[in-house]
C-alpha cells in the first residue's frame, strides 16, 4: 500500500455476490448472475475511494453488500475491525450506526408518508436513547448541518427539490454519527449545478467529521474531484485500483484507458487531440461471464492467455493494483500495452461515459 | 444540544416568511383532489345517505316491514294534486279496482283511486319500534296523516310493505358486506404483507394455499357450507357463519394483491434506507410498508363491497344466506322467481334497484378514491 499509516476502516476481501438463477417448473437452481465476482479493496479511514465502472457492472451491488443489504455469497466483509460477513440482522443491529448510506434516487430513498424530521430521526428511534426533545434538537443540529432550513422540518419529502431530498438523505445518514458512508451515485439523479453543491456538502461534512466514503458514481469527472484513489469495475471484477491522479493521468488496465478516454475534455486544444478508444461488442452477460480475464471479449490487446487465464489483482507500482497479464510491474510511466492499439473503428456500441 | 441560532437571519426569516411550516395532512391532500371528482362525490352521498338510512331504517320505514296487509298491492300514486286543486303537500292514492271493466279481458281496471286521497305528512306518527332497541319511537319520516297504509313501492306476496322492507333489508345487507370486508382487509394485508415481507420458502407454500382458495369454485361451497347449519338455527348463528364463509374466501385475492405491493414495496430505496439503519421488521412494516399499502387496501376494499353485495343477494335468492325474519335484499327477490309474479307485478323487482343503487354508490366511491388516495 502507498501509505500504511492511516487505518483500513474497511477490508473487503475476496467479495463475491451471486443472484441465483431458478428455471423450469421445479424452480431448479441452474445459473448465477455473478454480479460481483472475487472483488477485494481496502479503504482507509478519512479517504474516498470512488468505485467507477459501467452500468451493470456491480458498483451498486458492492455498496449494497458491504452495509449487508445482501446476503454475501462469499468473502469477507471488515468494518472498523469487525467481520459483518456472516453477522445476522440482530448481530448486525449494532455494528450499523457505524456505517450508513446516501442513495441515489432521492424520491425513492424517502418515505413519502413521513415527515422531514420523522425520516431524520428514525435513525435515532431505532439507536439511541433520547426523548422526543432529545431527538428533536439533534434533527435541527443535522438540518442545520446540511444546509436545511429549520422551518421545514414538518413538511413531507414531495414538497421538496431534487436537491434538497438528497440533503435530508445525507442527515439520514449523519444521524448516527457514522464512520463510514457508502454513496450509491448521489449526485446521479440531480441537475449539474445542485451536484456541485451535494459533492461540496459532502466534502465539507467529512473535513468537519472525519468520514470515510465510498463514492460510487459513473460521473468520471466528478470522482475526479472529490476521490483518494479509485477503483475501475468492470463486469464484477476490479480491473484497476489506483490513486486518483495516477490513474487519470495513466491509466493501465485497458478498459481504464477506454473508459477514461471517454471523458470529455474541457480545453479545446486538448479536446481535438483527445483519442477515443471505442470498445467493440457488448459487455458480456455476467450470468455466462468469459473464462479468463472478464475484459477478453472486447480489449483491443487481447492475447491467447486472456481467454485462459483470470489474470490476479497486481500491485504492479507503489498503491497501483492493475488486473492485467500484460501489464509490467514497476513501470511508472508511458505506454505499457504490449501493442500499439488495433486500429479503432466508429463504432459506437458499447462506448460508455 | 439545539444551540443558539445558526442560520444569519434566522429569526427575521421565520417573522418574515410566508411559507407555511406545517405541510397538508395526508387526509387533507386526499380530499383535496377527491372532491374534484364528480363520481366519487355522488358515491360518497349516496354511501354516507345509505348507511345513515339503514342506521336509522325503522324511522325511514313508513310501514312496519312484517305487518301485512293487502298482497300484491301497487305502488301509490303521489301527486301534488287533489280534486281541489293543486296542494303543496303531496297525497297518495292507493291502487284500487274500479267498477268499470276492460273491454277486451273483462277484467276489474285497476287505477288510482281518485277519491280517497290520503294526506302525506313528514315526522309523523305510525308503527312503533325501539331506537337501537333501546328507545321507543314512533316516529317516521313519512307517514299517511290518517294512519292508513302507505305502500310507496307496492307490498309483496304477503302484503308486506316493500320500501320498508327495502329500507331494513339494507341494514342486513350493509352489515354483511362491512362486517366481512373489515375482516377479509383485516386478515388479507396481514396475510399478505407477511407472506410478501418474510419472502422464501414460507411465501411460497403460503401462495399455493391461497391459489387453492382462488381456485376454490365457490358457489357450491357457499351452498354445502350453508346447508350444514341446521335450519331451526338461531338467525344470528346464520348471520355470521355467512360472513365467516364470505371473508374465509374473500380474504385470498387481496392477500395477493397485498403480497405485490410489499414485495415492490420491499425493493424501494427508502425500505432498504431503513433496513441500512438497522430498524426492526415491525418497524419497517409499520411505518413504512403499510402506510404505502394502505391507500391500495382502501380502494380495493370500497371496490370489494359492491362484490359481496351481489354475492350476498344472490345467496339470498336461493335462499342461503339470511333467513326469516330477518330480511335481506336477495330474500326479497325469492318472491321474484317466477316469471308469471314478474309479469303480473313488476314492482316486486324493486330490490334489484337497491343493489343496482349500492354496487353503483360504492363503485364510484372506490372509483373517486382511486384517483385521489396517492397525492404523493
Amino acid at each position: 500500500m502507498l501509505d500504511e499509516s492511516p487505518r483500513k476502516l474497511v477490508q473487503v476481501e475476496d467479495l463475491r455476490l451471486y443472484f441465483p438463477i431458478h428455471t423450469g417448473v421445479l424452480r431448479r437452481h441452474t445459473g448465477d448472475v455473478k454480479a460481483v465476482d472475487g472483488v477485494s479493496f481496502d479503504i482507509f479511514e478519512g479517504e474516498t475511494l470512488g468505485l467507477v465502472g459501467e452500468s451493470g457492472c456491480g458498483k451498486s451491488t458492492v455498496g449494497r453488500a458491504l452495509l449487508r443489504l445482501y446476503d454475501l455469497s462469499g468473502g469477507k466483509v471488515r468494518i472498523d475491525g469487525t467481520d459483518i460477513s456472516d453477522l445476522s440482522v440482530g448481530e448486525l443491529r449494532p455494528i450499523r450506526p457505524k456505517m450508513q448510506m446516501v442513495f441515489q434516487d432521492p424520491q425513492a430513498s424517502l418515505n413519502p408518508r413521513m415527515t422531514v424530521s420523522e425520516i431524520i430521526g428514525e435513525p435515532l428511534v431505532e439507536h439511541t436513547d433520547l426523548d422526543a426533545a432529545g431527538r428533536q434538537a439533534r434533527v435541527l443540529e443535522l438540518m442545520d448541518q446540511v444546509g436545511l432550513n429549520r422551518i421545514f422540518q414538518n413538511r413531507f419529502p414531495y414538497e421538496f427539490s431534487g436537491g434538497q431530498r438528497q440533503r435530508i438523505g445525507i442527515a439520514r445518514a449523519l444521524a448516527l454519527n457514522p464512520k463510514f458512508i457508502v454513496c450509491d451515485e448521489p449526485i446521479a439523479a440531480l441537475d449539474v449545478s445542485i451536484q456541485a453543491q451535494v459533492v461540496n456538502l459532502l466534502e465539507d461534512l467529512q473535513d468537519k467529521l472525519g468520514l470515510t466514503y465510498l463514492f460510487i458514481s459513473h460521473d468520471l469527472s466528478m470522482v475526479r474531484h472529490i476521490a483518494d484513489r479509485v477503483c475501475v469495475m468492470y463486469l464484477g471484477r476490479v480491473a484497476e485500483l489506483s490513486p486518483r491522479d495516477d490513474l487519470y493521468a495513466n491509466p493501465l488496465h485497458p478498459y481504464a484507458k477506454a473508459l477514461l478516454s471517454a471523458v470529455p475534455e474541457a480545453d479545446p486544444n486538448a479536446e481535438t487531440t483527445r483519442q477515443r478508444i471505442i470498445l467493440k461488442g457488448d459487455v458480456p452477460s455476467p450470468a455466462n461471464p468469459p473464462k479468463g480475464c472478464a475484459f477478453c471479449t472486447r480489449c483491443p490487446e487481447v492475447e491467447a492467455i486472456c481467454k485462459t487465464e483470470a489474470p490476479a489483482l497486481r500491485e504492479v507500482a507503489p498503491g497501483r493494483h492493475v488486473a492485467c497479464h500484460f501489464v509490467e510491474i514497476q513501470n511508472r510511466a508511458g505506454s505499457t500495452g504490449p501493442k500499439k492499439p488495433e486500429a479503432i473503428e466508429p463504432n459506437q456500441q458499447g462506448e460508455r461515459a | 444540544m439545539s444551540g443558539p441560532v445558526i442560520h444569519e437571519g434566522e429569526e427575521t426569516d421565520a417573522r418574515l416568511s410566508s411559507a407555511p411550516k406545517e405541510s397538508q395532512s395526508y387526509p387533507a391532500l386526499v380530499w383535496r383532489r377527491f372532491r374534484k371528482s364528480l363520481p366519487g362525490m355522488i358515491g360518497l352521498i349516496l354511501v354516507g345517505t345509505m348507511l345513515f338510512v339503514s342506521i336509522f331504517a325503522e324511522f325511514f320505514s313508513p310501514m312496519d316491514p312484517n305487518a301485512s296487509t293487502t298482497s300484491f298491492a301497487p305502488p301509490d300514486k303521489v301527486s301534488f294534486f287533489t280534486k281541489d286543486g293543486f296542494t303543496l303537500m303531496p297525497v297518495a292514492y292507493p291502487i284500487a279496482e274500479s267498477d268499470e271493466l276492460d273491454p277486451v279481458t273483462f277484467q276489474p281496471l285497476m287505477g288510482p283511486d281518485l277519491d280517497n286521497p290520503r294526506g302525506l305528512r313528514l315526522f309523523g306518527k305510525g308503527w312503533s319500534y325501539r331506537l337501537f332497541g333501546l328507545i321507543p319511537m314512533d316516529r317516521h319520516f313519512i307517514v299517511t296523516s290518517d294512519g292508513s297504509p302507505l305502500h310507496l313501492l307496492g307490498t309483496d306476496k304477503l302484503g308486506r310493505d316493500i320500501l320498508s322492507r327495502g329500507i331494513m333489508g339494507s341494514r342486513i345487507t350493509l352489515m354483511i358486506a362491512l362486517v366481512s370486508i373489515t375482516l377479509i382487509t383485516v386478515a388479507g394485508t396481514l396475510l399478505g404483507i407477511t407472506s410478501g415481507y418474510l419472502g422464501g420458502k414460507f411465501d411460497l407454500w403460503f401462495q399455493r394455499f391461497v391459489e387453492i382458495i382462488l381456485a376454490f369454485p365457490q358457489l357450491p361451497l357457499y351452498l354445502a357450507l350453508a346447508s350444514l347449519i341446521p335450519v331451526t338455527a338461531p338467525s344470528s348463528v346464520f348471520l355470521s357463519f355467512v360472513i365467516l364463509v364470505i371473508a374465509g374466501l374473500g380474504w385470498a385475492q387481496l392477500s395477493r394483491e397485498v403480497r405485490g405491493k410489499t414485495m415492490s414495496m420491499a425493493r424501494v430505496d427508502y425500505v432498504r434506507a431503513a433496513m441500512a439503519v438497522g430498524a426492526s421488521d415491525g418497524r419497517i412494516i409499520t411505518r413504512h410498508i403499510l402506510p404505502n399499502v394502505s391507500s391500495h387496501v382502501i380502494v380495493a376494499v370500497t371496490l370489494g363491497i359492491p362484490s359481496i353485495v351481489l354475492l350476498e343477494s344472490f345467496l339470498g335468492f336461493l335462499g342461503f344466506a339470511v333467513k326469516a325474519p330477518l330480511i335481506s335484499w336477495g330474500m326479497m327477490l325469492q318472491d321474484a322467481g317466477t316469471f308469471s309474479v314478474i309479469g303480473s307485478y313488476p314492482w316486486i323487482l324493486s330490490p334489484v334497484g337497491f343493489v343496482l343503487l349500492t354496487v353503483f354508490a360504492f363503485n364510484a366511491l372506490g372509483d373517486g378514491l382511486r384517483d385521489a388516495i396517492d397525492p404523493y
